[in-house]
C-alpha cells in the first residue's frame, strides 16, 4: 500500500498533473459534447489534481499512458460496465483509478491493487437554516421509481424558504417517459411546498451564485447510480454550503483540500466476490448485450448496491 | 426638476460589487432628485414583457431615462421603447448610461445601439477617471464622471471598533494586519499577493497577517487567453502556500456581509489589491476601505487610481509586451507604519465616494445639456472587427498583446 501512496505523493507532486489540464484537448473537450449532456450540471467538468472525471471520456489506451492516476466520478452503473469490459487491461495500463469507497463491494479481491476508495467531507455542520436548497435531476434514474418515498425525506419547518433547482431531460421532439415522469414528480414535490415560499433556479443562475453560505442542500438522488462526484455538490461546496457533505467518520490515509471549505479523503478499499463473478458470467453468456441498456444487469446491480451495507 | 426614470434589472447581479453599486446608485438618485422613479427588466424578460415595460415607460413619460444596471444591455429594451415612444413624440427623452467595466466586452451590441440612438441627447456615465479616457476613446460624446458611490451606513470609520475587533484577533497595536477582499481570481493576482506576502513574512520573519475575503473564480483572463477549469485557480494558490513555512498567516475567511467587512476593514492596517483586471473601472472595495480609514497599497491601473489619498501607495503596471506589475516597491511598502491619519482618510472618501457625493454629480449631469449622439470611433470599429473575426482580438499572433489592446488600455496606466 506504501507503494500506492508514494505514486499518488509523486503525482501531486509533480508537474505532471498541471501538464494532463493544460490537454484538455486530448483529454476532454473533443468528447465532451457528445456524452452526458443531457444531465449537466451534475456532469459538468472541474479542476483537482487527481483527475476527476468520467469513464466516457477514456477514450483510448493513449490516455491510461498519459494518466497514471484517475479518478472515476461515475455512478456505480457505468463503473461496473467498465470494470466488467476492462478488468484484463487494467494490468496493461499501470493507471491506478480513484473510485468512490461505496463501490468497493463491486471490485474483486485479485484487482484491488488497481483501486483506491475515496469520498468527500466537510466539517460536521448541523442544518440550521432556514433556506433551504433541493437540488434533484429529473428523472427515475436518478430520483428512483418510488416518488413518495424520495420525498419523504423532506421535511419543512413552516418559516423554511425554499430554493428549487430542479435540471430535467430537455427534448423537443418527443415526449420521454423521463418527462412524464418529471410532471408527477413536481406535481407531487407542489404539494409538499404549498405552504411555503419557493423559488426556481436554472442552471445559469446557478453557475452564477457566488454565496451557498446560508443554504442548506438537499439532494433528492435516491443513490449514486448515475453519477457520484456532482458537479453540483462540488460548486455549493466550494462556495461555501456547510451541509453537502458529512464529517469523515474513518480516518482516511490521504487527505486533499479540494476547495476551501471542502477536502477528498482517500482509503484503501475491501473488495469482495458478492456481485463481479454473477456480472460477468453474465456478460459472458450476453456478449452482444449492452450492459447499461439491460434490465438484468441494471436490475440487479441496483438491488445489490441497495441491499448490501 | 426633471422627471427621472431609473431602470436596473429585476434580477440580483451575480457580481457582489455590481449589487452594491447598483442599490447606491438608485440611492444618489433619490438624493438627487425628488422625482425619480424605478423600472425593472431582466435579461431573459421575453419580448412581450418588454413591450409592456416600454409602454408603462411612455406612460411614466419620464424628461431622462437612466440605465444604472450593467445588466441586461439597455439595446434590448431600448429596441422596442425608442419606436413605441417615437410613435407619438418628436423628442426621446434623454438617456443616461452608467457604463461599467464591461462595456469593452459588449461591442455586438453597443454597435447595435448605434442607429436606435442616433440623434438621440444621450450621456455617458463612467466611474474612474481612467474609464473615462478609455471609453472617450470608443465614444464621440462627451463622458461624464460619476463615481460609484459607497453607503457610509455600512462603511465608515470607528476607531472603538478598531479597537474591539483587533482585540478580538489578539492584534498589538503596531503590528499591521493586511486585507484583501473580492473575488478571488486570476484577474486580481491573489497568486502574486499569496506569494510576495509570504515571502516578505518569512524572510521578515515577522507574525503578520493577510485576511483575504471572497470566493475563489476561475473566469480566467479571456484578453490573454488564459483559461482553465473550474476549481483550478484554488489548487494554483494553494500550490503556493504549500511551498511556504508561513502559509498559516494568509487566512482565507470566505464571503462576509457588509457588517462583517466594515469591522475588518476598521481592524486592518493595509489593504492590498493588486488588480490588472480589464474591468477595472473603478475598485469597490478599496472605496469601502478608504471610509473606513483603510490605507491601500495597489496597482497604479484603471479606476484604482483614482485613490490617491495621502497614505496610499501605487506599484506600477506595464502592458508591453505583456501586463505585469513592478513589484520593487511593495517590500516598502509592507513595512510602512499603521500610524497615519485614518479619520482624516475616511472623510476624503466620503466626500468622494459617498451615496451624498455621487448624488451631487447626478445633479450636474442631469443639469447638462446631453449632445446628441452620432457615432462610436474609429478605434471602436476597429477592435469590433477584431472581436467578430478572431478569437483572441487583442492578442498578436505570437500571443503578445497587441496594439489595440495597448492603444485602448494605455488610459488604464
Amino acid at each position: 500500500m506504501s507503494a500506492t501512496f508514494d505514486k499518488i505523493k509523486n503525482f501531486l507532486e509533480s508537474p505532471v498533473s498541471y501538464a494532463l489540464i493544460k490537454n484538455k484537448d486530448l483529454f476532454r473537450d473533443n468528447y465532451y459534447a457528445q456524452s452526458y449532456s443531457e444531465a449537466l450540471p451534475m456532469t459538468d467538468h472541474y479542476y483537482h489534481p487527481l483527475n476527476p472525471c468520467f469513464l466516457f471520456e477514456l477514450t483510448g489506451p493513449a490516455i491510461m499512458q498519459h494518466s497514471p492516476i484517475i479518478c472515476i466520478r461515475d455512478g456505480y452503473l457505468s463503473f461496473m460496465d467498465f470494470l466488467l469490459n476492462n478488468h484484463q487491461s487494467l494490468t496493461h495500463w499501470n493507471t491506478l483509478f480513484l473510485v468512490p469507497k461505496i463501490y468497493e463491494k463491486l471490485i474483486p479481491p485479485h484487482l484491488a491493487s488497481f483501486f483506491l476508495g475515496y469520498d468527500f467531507s466537510q466539517e460536521k455542520t448541523k442544518m440550521s437554516s432556514r433556506d433551504k436548497f433541493i437540488f434533484a435531476y429529473l428523472t427515475e434514474e436518478y430520483l428512483g421509481n418510488n416518488i413518495e418515498e424520495s420525498l419523504g425525506q423532506l421535511t419543512f419547518s413552516p418559516q423554511d424558504k425554499v430554493t428549487l433547482f430542479l435540471p430535467q431531460e430537455t427534448n423537443l421532439e418527443k415526449i420521454s417517459y423521463n418527462n412524464i415522469f418529471a410532471q408527477e414528480f413536481l406535481f407531487e414535490l407542489s404539494k409538499k411546498l404549498k405552504d411555503h415560499s419557493v423559488r426556481h433556479i436554472n442552471t445559469y443562475d446557478f453557475l452564477n451564485t457566488a454565496d451557498f453560505s446560508s443554504y442548506d442542500f438537499i439532494d433528492l438522488a435516491s443513490d449514486h447510480a448515475l453519477v457520484y462526484d456532482n458537479f453540483v455538490k462540488f460548486l455549493m461546496a466550494s462556495r461555501g454550503c456547510k451541509s453537502v457533505f458529512g464529517a469523515s467518520n474513518q480516518t482516511p490515509l490521504l487527505t486533499i483540500d479540494i476547495s476551501m471549505f471542502h477536502r477528498m479523503n482517500l482509503y484503501e478499499i475491501h473488495p469482495s466476490n458478492d456481485i463481479f463473478p454473477e456480472l460477468l458470467l453474465f456478460k459472458k453468456q450476453n456478449p452482444n448485450k449492452k450492459l447499461l441498456e439491460d434490465s438484468y444487469f441494471l436490475g440487479t446491480l441496483r438491488q445489490f448496491m441497495k441491499s448490501s451495507p | 426638476m426633471s422627471k427621472i426614470l431609473c431602470l436596473y434589472s429585476n434580477k440580483t447581479s451575480s457580481w457582489i460589487s455590481c449589487q452594491k453599486i447598483v442599490a447606491n446608485l438608485w440611492q444618489s438618485y433619490t438624493l438627487a432628485s425628488n422625482d425619480a422613479h424605478q423600472l425593472h427588466f431582466g435579461p431573459e424578460q421575453k419580448s412581450q414583457d418588454l413591450i409592456s415595460l416600454a409602454q408603462e415607460i411612455v406612460d411614466l413619460a419620464p424628461d431622462t431615462i437612466s440605465f444604472i444596471d450593467h445588466r441586461p444591455h439597455p439595446y434590448d429594451l431600448l429596441q422596442y421603447l425608442i419606436p413605441l415612444w417615437m410613435k407619438n413624440h418628436s423628442t426621446f427623452p434623454e438617456l443616461i448610461f452608467h457604463v461599467y467595466g464591461d462595456f469593452t466586452l459588449s461591442y455586438h451590441k453597443w454597435s447595435a445601439m448605434k442607429h436606435l440612438i442616433k440623434g438621440i441627447k444621450v450621456k455617458f456615465c463612467v466611474a474612474s477617471t481612467a474609464q473615462r479616457a478609455l471609453i472617450q476613446k470608443l465614444i464621440l460624446n462627451d463622458i461624464h464622471h460619476v463615481p460609484f458611490a459607497v453607503n457610509p451606513q455600512d462603511f465608515f470609520y470607528d476607531e472603538k471598533l478598531r479597537e474591539k475587533t483587533r482585540k478580538e484577533l489578539n492584534l498589538s497595536k503596531d503590528e499591521n494586519l493586511y486585507i484583501f477582499t473580492g473575488r478571488l481570481s486570476y484577474q486580481k493576482n491573489i497568486h502574486l499577493l499569496v506569494e510576495r506576502f509570504l515571502s516578505h513574512v518569512e524572510s521578515k520573519n515577522s507574525s503578520e497577517k493577510l485576511l483575504i475575503f471572497g470566493h475563489f473564480d476561475d473566469l480566467g483572463d479571456s484578453f490573454s487567453d488564459y483559461q482553465a477549469l473550474t476549481g483550478h485557480y484554488y489548487h494554483q494558490v494553494n500550490d503556493i502556500l504549500k511551498k511556504h513555512s508561513r502559509r498559516d498567516q494568509v487566512i482565507f475567511k470566505g464571503m462576509a456581509d457588509s457588517k462583517k467587512l466594515n469591522e475588518y476593514y476598521n481592524a486592518s492596517d493595509f489593504f492590498i489589491n493588486l488588480s490588472t483586471h480589464n474591468d477595472e473601472d473603478f475598485g469597490m472595495s478599496v472605496a469601502e476601505a478608504s471610509h473606513c480609514g483603510l490605507s491601500s497599497i495597489m496597482t497604479s491601473w484603471g479606476g484604482l487610481k483614482d485613490f490617491n489619498f495621502t497614505p496610499n501607495k501605487y506599484l506600477g503596471v506595464s502592458i508591453s509586451p505583456r501586463k505585469s506589475i513592478d513589484l520593487s516597491l511593495l517590500e516598502t511598502y509592507l513595512d510602512q507604519s499603521n500610524n497615519y491619519d485614518r479619520k482624516k482618510l475616511s472623510q476624503e472618501a466620503l466626500d468622494k465616494f459617498s451615496i451624498q457625493a455621487s448624488a451631487e454629480r447626478i445633479k450636474e449631469v442631469v443639469k447638462t445639456s446631453g449632445t446628441v449622439f452620432e457615432d462610436f470611433t474609429d478605434l471602436f470599429y476597429r477592435i469590433h472587427r477584431n472581436v467578430l473575426y478572431t478569437k483572441k482580438p487583442y492578442l498578436n499572433i505570437d500571443d503578445q498583446l497587441n496594439s489595440l489592446y495597448r492603444e485602448l488600455y494605455v488610459s488604464y496606466l
